[in-house]
């Protein structure tokens, strides 16, 4: 049985579809990629998987259990989101919220386990900021925010890592520690992993799957299915191309309104 | 000072006074930091319809409140989850349309009970013994709720979000922090006053989230600077003859100023 199960899923809000008969499978050395223009509904379908929006249409399940039933397994995706506010006067430390990742595997009341503990500062060194443990979260820059909800996705570990664009507000530097970090997780823990991003490029060694979401149409496949110009250019509607070199590929796209010799 | 200390309706007051200090302050923390620090100014205005009916209808002014109250709390909670309405705008509706019944009922009791006076300024001498045990009552139920899912609030009040995907029912949770949070509203009115129970709610939370690094940090300080501040204005109220519920709010609001001396 695949980890996660999506067949002919409608996916959206109230009386708002957003993305029509979805199928795909994740399997346990997945690696996800999901992309496609704003607002086509990337993170819409990542609510659905964690089971904080109902599917509109159709079966899901994950890790055999119907989404909307009560299944313990369900607590253990790690996420990151997009988008989250934190008050500035929050009261916790970056540590805190580490931590805070292994709360649904805990009991009410149980003492947090040691190794939780050393779980968490070995997550914080891994995404580079264990000097700032004891750094009130709320105080800490954006990118070094998403690098603390990685850390705290970690915990556990989980079964399935979601991610939603990890890398946007993170600088160079930190933008390819935070990569590995989550090449590494996939490779060493082997777990898999859903990874939500508008930069495709530094995945396609590590990847095994890709969703494109255009809007009312979407494509599910290989990268050879799915990383082709035809099929880039129609959803992005402007001129894409996929270019090889030194055996590397990446996704180009062509600057129609500035390309000066046009 | 000390004989006055030994009536027995002096040490319920004071005991009134004391669980109010403390429970205010715990429903505001949480209130504080999921953002609906109006819910307090709003409760406490609902409440006095509550009361008002009670004149007019002629039963417990108390219980009056108490209904219309939760009724009100669980309104607030249907409209605003289940009816995707907007919590501000519902509970502003629901506060001007409880205050206008407040209005017509005092109108029709035509009577302006100095009584029911007491709710508004507070006057803990008055409040008897079931009001005294209701309270404490209600306050340790809340306290044992917050201690055994502080984890759960914890993630609830960092990101909702997370919290849902964590698997946690938030919808729930919210449910039964509207209700408490009533609670302590109304059954605290009698001792401190309604104008006073806002205060007791952000006063001492606002102060401990200045200078605390951790939820539960932030929480047992607010308590403590509200029981502080009870004490304080009590015995302030006893000694020098001034209305207690005002006498708590100065003593909070010059700790909560001295803070800013000591810290930065
Ligand atoms: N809470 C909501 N209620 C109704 N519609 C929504 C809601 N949130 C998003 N939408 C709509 O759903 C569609 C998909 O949004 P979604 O956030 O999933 O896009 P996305 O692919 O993640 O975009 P981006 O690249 O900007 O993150 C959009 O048209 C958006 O307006
Ligand atoms: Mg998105």
């Amino acid at each position: 049985m695949p980890e996660i199960v999506f067949d002919k899923v409608s996916i959206g809000y109230h009386g708002n579809v957003v993305a029509e008969d979805l199928t795909f499978t994740l399997e346990i050395d997945d690696f996800l990629v999901i992309f496609g223009p704003n607002g086509a509904g990337k993170t819409t379908l990542a609510k659905t998987i964690l089971g904080i929006l109902r599917p509109l249409k159709g079966e899901t399940y994950v890790f055999g259990c119907p989404i909307t039933g009560v299944c313990p397994h369900k607590k253990m995706i790690g996420y990151v989101p997009q988008i989250y506010n934190i008050d500035r006067g929050f009261p916790a430390t970056l540590y805190d919220v580490v931590i805070s990742g292994c709360y649904p595997l805990l009991k009410p009341l149980q003492e947090i386990p040691q190794m939780f503990k050393e779980q968490a500062m070995a997550n914080l060194k891994t995404v580079g900021l264990l000097d700032f443990k004891d750094t009130p979260f709320a105080h800490l820059s954006g990118g070094q925010q998403k690098r603390g909800l990685i850390a705290r996705a970690l915990m556990g570990p989980p079964k399935v890592l979601l991610l939603d664009e990890p890398t946007s507000g993170v600088d160079m530097a930190s933008e390819i520690q935070v990569n590995e970090v989550i090449v590494n997780t996939h490779k060493t823990a082997q777990i898999p992993v859903i990874l939500i991003t508008h930069d495709v490029n530094p995945y396609f060694k590590v990847a095994t799957k890709f969703i494109l979401m255009g809007y009312g149409t979407y494509f599910i496949g290989s990268f050879d299915e799915v990383i082709r110009p035809e099929v880039l250019s129609e959803v992005y509607q402007t001129k894409v191309d996929v270019v090889s070199k030194g055996g590397l590929r990446f996704i180009n796209v062509r600057d129609v309104h500035h390309d000066r010799n046009a | 000072m000390i004989e006055m200390l030994k009536l027995s309706v002096i040490q319920r007051a004071f005991i009134a006074v004391l669980i109010a200090g403390a429970f205010l302050p715990l429903a505001g923390s949480i209130s504080l930091l999921s953002g609906t620090s109006f819910l307090a100014a709003g409760f406490a205005h609902i409440a006095f319809a509550g009361i008002a009916s009670g004149y007019f209808l002629r039963f417990n002014p108390l219980l009056g409140a108490v209904v219309v109250t939760i009724i009100s709390a669980y309104s607030l909670w249907y409209l605003s989850e289940k009816k995707e309405g907007k919590y501000e705008q519902t509970l502003s509706i629901l506060f001007s349309f409880f205050m206008a019944l407040a209005i017509l009922f005092f109108g029709l009791a035509r009577t302006y009970a100095s009584d029911a006076m007491s709710y508004l300024f507070g006057s803990p001498l008055m409040a008897n013994l079931i009001d005294v045990i209701l309270l404490v009552v209600a306050f340790l139920f809340y306290l044992l709720f917050v201690i055994y899912y502080q984890r759960e609030l914890f993630q609830i009040v960092f990101s909702t979000e997370l919290s849902l995907a964590s698997g946690i029912n938030v919808s729930s949770f919210r449910l039964y922090f509207f209700l408490f949070t009533a609670l302590a509203v109304v059954l605290s009115m009698k001792s401190v006053g309604a104008l006073v129970v806002y205060g007791l709610m952000v006063i001492p939370p606002s102060l401990s989230q200045r200078i605390s690094k951790h939820f539960s940090q932030m929480i047992i300080m607010a308590i403590a600077f509200g029981v502080v501040s009870s004490f304080t204005g009590f015995i302030l109220s006893l000694a020098i003859d001034v209305p207690v519920g005002a006498a708590v709010v100065v003593t909070a609001t010059i700790f909560y100023l001295v803070s800013f001396i000591f810290k930065k």
